[in-house]
């Protein structure tokens, strides 16, 4: 039953209005940003040959460069940690990854078809095989698939052992082997400097 | 009893349509929060079950230990359980939830209009403290909102806020540590997570989220009590301002994190010791006019703002009715200091 006490009243209508503040401002900011940021493009094209730098410091820096067609997605980029390229269909993230206790290459491999499984649901992450770069670094390389798409998975290494670069490459099904070239040659391009 | 954020005396209970309003959304918004926070973190579950639950039961010592503490630091008696439990709750999913989207929706924006490279150093400390502080705040003004006694100053404010703030961070350091697999790459899921939580809760815990809302909390209860509302809102403002700074501090690349904590730390011990004396000052007066006047007899007004004494006066008294009558009328004793000492804050000067 609604109280007649005109004091009562008076904070009851303070109360909702407050309460109306609280909601709206926590809709703004959960809703407003992310739509605000779904209206700017989330592309930034990068030239042909552009090197682009990854890791957290000058000591532990790996580089690999793209050729022409490729952009930069910067909501999912930070240098220090990853990167993430698409050119057309075809997308492609570089991460930098510290690799804790020594890991060997194989603790390294069955890792990563675990971040796959959180990071790419339904993709499932074949068996690695050899796999060398440009500059000679060993590594491994295996293939992803999902019912829709399928790609390539990747990991090097640094000399050192402290850390390693993981790329995937993910096309849809339908893509040509054309299409998919540029991404490999990224991956072939990653360089890391020696200790 | 204290209005809605505003000083004028009405009563208000729980059947009252508003009241009953206010709970029913807090409790959806801690459910829409708990939900954002199960879609973005229900994988790491099925694919990581040992280490997901490991990071979880790390958190337990800090959220107990937590807890405890804050309540403890409200003179003379604690706040109200269930309402504690409330502000660590919406710390811990509302705020939490709702902050995951607003934060990657605005670092998003840093990196697009501000490039990649600033956005690294930079987002997260220009992003977190506007969302993450605002949010945190929201739950203190629902604590407010849904029960009119609990919050009757800025000290009150200020342990709701603290126990908001920890809800926040015991989540989010659970959080961290869920992505600190994947950012190692999962080789070893179990240190990952356990090295994430030995610096979050060993290095950074004691200057993290819960200083930064105690701070802003405080200003609530100053909006709540203040008779002059402008003054009110003023100082709302300047602690809710207070709160980010030392939010973009924390998160900022530099200085070094011991210092960020320490500053932090140094900040919230501070503005509890000035409250805190300014509350027991005016407590043992509230309570020595109450014995000058007969309300409240001469070993009664010494005893009442003491816990320890209090609890001697119980166990003092037969067990049964008459611990009861004790414990009634040691509760009565505390009602009338209380609503005196909130009528004094209301106008007296902040700093006595």
């Amino acid at each position: 039953m609604r109280s007649s006490d005109p004091a009562v009243t008076r904070a009851d209508t303070l109360r909702v209005r407050w309460l109306t503040v609280v909601v709206i401002v926590m809709a703004v900011l959960t809703l407003g940003w992310p739509l605000i940021n779904l209206a700017v493009s989330n592309r930034s094209m990068l030239a042909a040959g552009t090197i682009l730098r990854l890791g957290p410091g000058k000591a532990d820096l790996a580089r690999f460069s793209v050729g022409p067609g490729w952009s930069m997605v910067p909501s999912a980029t930070n240098p220090r940690l990853d990167y993430s390229l698409r050119r057309g269909a075809v997308g492609m993230t570089v991460s930098y990854v510290p690799v804790i206790n020594g890991a060997q290459p194989a603790e390294l491999w069955a890792g990563l078809r675990n971040v796959v499984r959180i990071s790419e649901p339904g993709f499932h992450l074949g068996p690695p095989s050899p796999y060398t770069t440009a500059q000679g670094r060993k590594g491994a390389m295996g293939i992803l698939a999902s019912p829709e798409d399928r790609g390539i998975a990747t990991i090097v290494r640094s000399a050192s052992g402290a850390f390693a670069i993981e790329m995937i490459l993910i096309a849809p099904r339908h893509a040509s082997l054309a299409n998919l070239a540029p991404a490999r040659r990224i991956m072939h391009s990653l360089r890391i400097p020696a200790p | 009893m204290i209005s809605p954020l505003s000083s004028a005396p009405v009563a208000a209970s729980s059947r009252d349509p508003s009241i009953r309003a206010v709970r029913i959304t807090a409790a959806v918004l801690c459910m829409l929060g708990a939900a954002i926070l199960g879609v973005e973190f229900s994988r790491y579950l099925s694919v990581f079950p040992g280490p997901a639950t490991l990071a979880v039961v790390l958190e337990l010592p800090l959220l107990v230990v937590g807890f405890s503490v804050f309540r403890l630091l409200r003179p003379i008696r604690p706040p109200a359980l269930i309402w504690s439990g409330a502000a660590l709750v919406w710390g811990a999913t509302a705020a939490t939830g709702c902050a995951l989207l607003a934060n990657q929706g605005l670092i998003s924006l840093w990196a697009k209009a501000e490039g990649v490279g600033f956005a690294s150093n930079w987002s997260a400390s220009l992003s977190a403290p506007l969302n993450e502080e605002v949010l945190k705040l929201c739950g203190v003004v629902m604590v407010v909102l849904a029960a009119p006694q609990a919050v009757r100053g800025p000290l009150d404010g200020m342990i709701y806020g603290a126990l908001t703030g920890l809800g926040f961070q015991v989540v989010e350091n659970i959080t961290y540590g869920l992505d600190s697999i994947v950012l190692s790459g999962a080789t070893d899921p179990d240190r990952a997570v356990t090295n994430s939580v030995l610096l979050r809760v060993g290095t950074t815990a004691i200057g993290s989220h819960w200083t930064m809302t105690a701070v802003a909390g405080a200003g609530i209860g100053f909006l709540v009590i203040r008779q002059s509302r402008r003054e009110g809102i003023a100082l709302a403002i300047v602690c809710l301002l207070a709160a980010m700074a030392m939010h973009l501090l924390f998160d900022a690349p530099h200085p070094a994190v011991l210092v960020k904590v320490i500053v932090n730390f140094l900040i919230v011990g501070v503005l509890y010791l000035v409250l805190r004396d300014s509350y027991m000052t005016s407590a043992r007066e509230v309570l020595a006019a109450c014995a000058a006047s007969g309300i409240v007899g001469p070993a009664e007004a010494a005893s009442a703002i003491s816990r320890p004494s209090r609890r001697r006066g119980l166990l003092r008294a037969q067990h049964g009715p008459e611990r009861d009558r004790v414990r009634a009328r040691q509760r009565e004793v505390l009602a009338i200091a209380e609503d005196e000492i909130a009528r004094r804050e209301a106008t007296e000067p902040l700093l006595r």
